[in-house]
């Protein structure tokens, strides 16, 4: 093995583990990893990368469905979803330029970062009572949503039941879109989107947003190989490493508190997303 | 009274094990898939260094990979192992299906046949 496979293997362990921590496919770091540090034209970065985000989230999804953190039923639902905005999303970008495509995944690697750091602020305090709190609807809609699972870092069970399924699926629609033309697995939209606004406990959402992630993943990862937009030379080493980070990470998970984490997620996606987006405009940063 | 009270058990026993059935296999079949997939790509790869190539920087058709399958090549190999991690979530999906079929959950029964017919439709694209 050459270095340089050697290094995008140690490269996509640390996606694996860190994106299983938070639920997401670690599509986030791939991508610009192969873009910016090997050059790859955007379209085989984001193919490249969709082939080793499934690995990464169905090795994270074996254990949380197993631990049972993951809300099968619920996941259904929202892939209905985010798997035909995916599709949409996985056609629209084999039709943009590579400095577009640049240009949107910097703007939405910004907003994810944003993202991650609202939600770690919003929770880092309260966390244990909102987990602990999260109501039990009065009325018996979606009632075969509610699920019960026992949070190691609480040391209780923990019930809860999904509120406005609605409009998570009607959201999520949008999430597929940009997921699937970026070729992550949307883990930095659905995760905030179950916890905000369907009032999921935050351990949850990234329990059943892995499980997503990897079928959205499936349905644009389809489109670019179908366009030949993925290379094996870089995804052997890349899957390898995000499967063996993804399954470690998910057990860390359980046990860690994901304050510090989230903001050391938050300013490395800053920094990437600005990288991305002067790549865009032709300016190398390294 | 008694019987409804009863038919009543009798839904929430069932659906306690259609709940273990579904988490239990598909937890597995991801760990399975996913590891028969990596196995067949580090078998690929391995076999085409020790055959002094270069591992490939195109991905091969379906077609493609029929025919190198017959002759054993190892970039075929590798590409059965991508297209089969392809597959695992799909899988999972087929085992949630079988079992809101078995338990007639006639809603969660239409929410994964939904999802594997959009899929398909990546596959279509995907072939074509």
């Amino acid at each position: 093995m050459d270095v340089a496979a050697l290094l995008l293997f140690m490269a996509a362990f640390v996606a694996g583990l860190v994106g299983a921590m938070v639920g997401m496919g670690g599509g986030f770091f791939l991508v610009p990893f192969l873009a910016l540090y090997f050059g790859l034209p955007m379209h085989y970065a984001i193919g490249t990368s969709a082939i080793a985000v499934i690995a990464a989230s169905s090795a994270a999804a074996s254990n949380y469905v197993r631990a049972g953190l993951t809300n099968i039923r619920l996941g259904l639902l929202l892939q209905t979803c985010t798997a035909g905005g995916a599709i949409v999303g996985g056609i629209l970008a084999t039709m943009l330029p590579d400095s577009i495509l640049a240009a949107v995944f910097g703007v939405v690697m910004l907003y994810a970062s944003y993202s991650i750091f609202s939600s770690s602020r919003r929770n880092s305090a309260k966390q244990s009572s909102i987990e602990s709190s999260t109501p039990a609807v009065d009325n018996n809609q979606w009632q075969e949503l509610e699920a019960t699972y026992y949070d190691h870092a609480l040391t209780e069970k923990v019930t809860y039941r999904p509120t406005r399924v609605g409009s998570g699926m009607g959201a999520c629609s949008a999430a597929g879109v940009v997921a699937g033309m970026l070729g992550i697995g949307g883990g930095p939209f659905q995760v905030p989107l179950m916890h905000l606004l369907m009032k999921m406990p935050l351990r949850a959402a990234a329990g059943t947003s892995v499980l997503n992630v990897s079928v959205v993943a499936v349905a644009s990862a389809f489109i670019y190989y179908g366009n030949g937009f993925v290379a094996p030379s870089f995804a052997v080493p890349a899957v390898m490493g995000v499967f063996i980070g993804a399954l470690l990470g998910t057990r860390v998970a359980q046990r860690v508190s994901s304050r510090a984490l989230s903001i050391i997620l938050a300013v490395a996606l800053l920094y990437i997303s600005l990288q991305m987006i002067f790549r865009a405009f032709g300016i190398q940063l390294r | 009274m008694k019987h409804i009270d009863n038919s009543s058990a009798s839904r929430s026993v069932d659906r306690s094990q259609e709940e273990k059935f579904l988490y239990k296999w598909v937890s597995r079949t991801l760990l399975a898939s996913l590891m028969v997939s990596l196995a067949l790509m580090l078998t690929g790869s391995l076999l085409l260094v020790l055959a002094g190539r270069p591992l490939p920087s195109e991905v091969l058709s379906f077609g493609q990979i029929f025919e190198g399958l017959l002759g054993l090549d190892p970039a075929a190999i590798l590409n059965l192992g991508i297209l089969l991690l392809l597959s695992t979530p799909i899988l999972s999906i087929i085992i949630s299906l079988s079992t809101f079929l078995r338990h007639r959950d006639w809603l969660y029964v239409a929410a994964s046949a939904t999802v594997l017919f959009i899929l398909s439709i990546a596959i279509l694209i995907a072939a074509t």
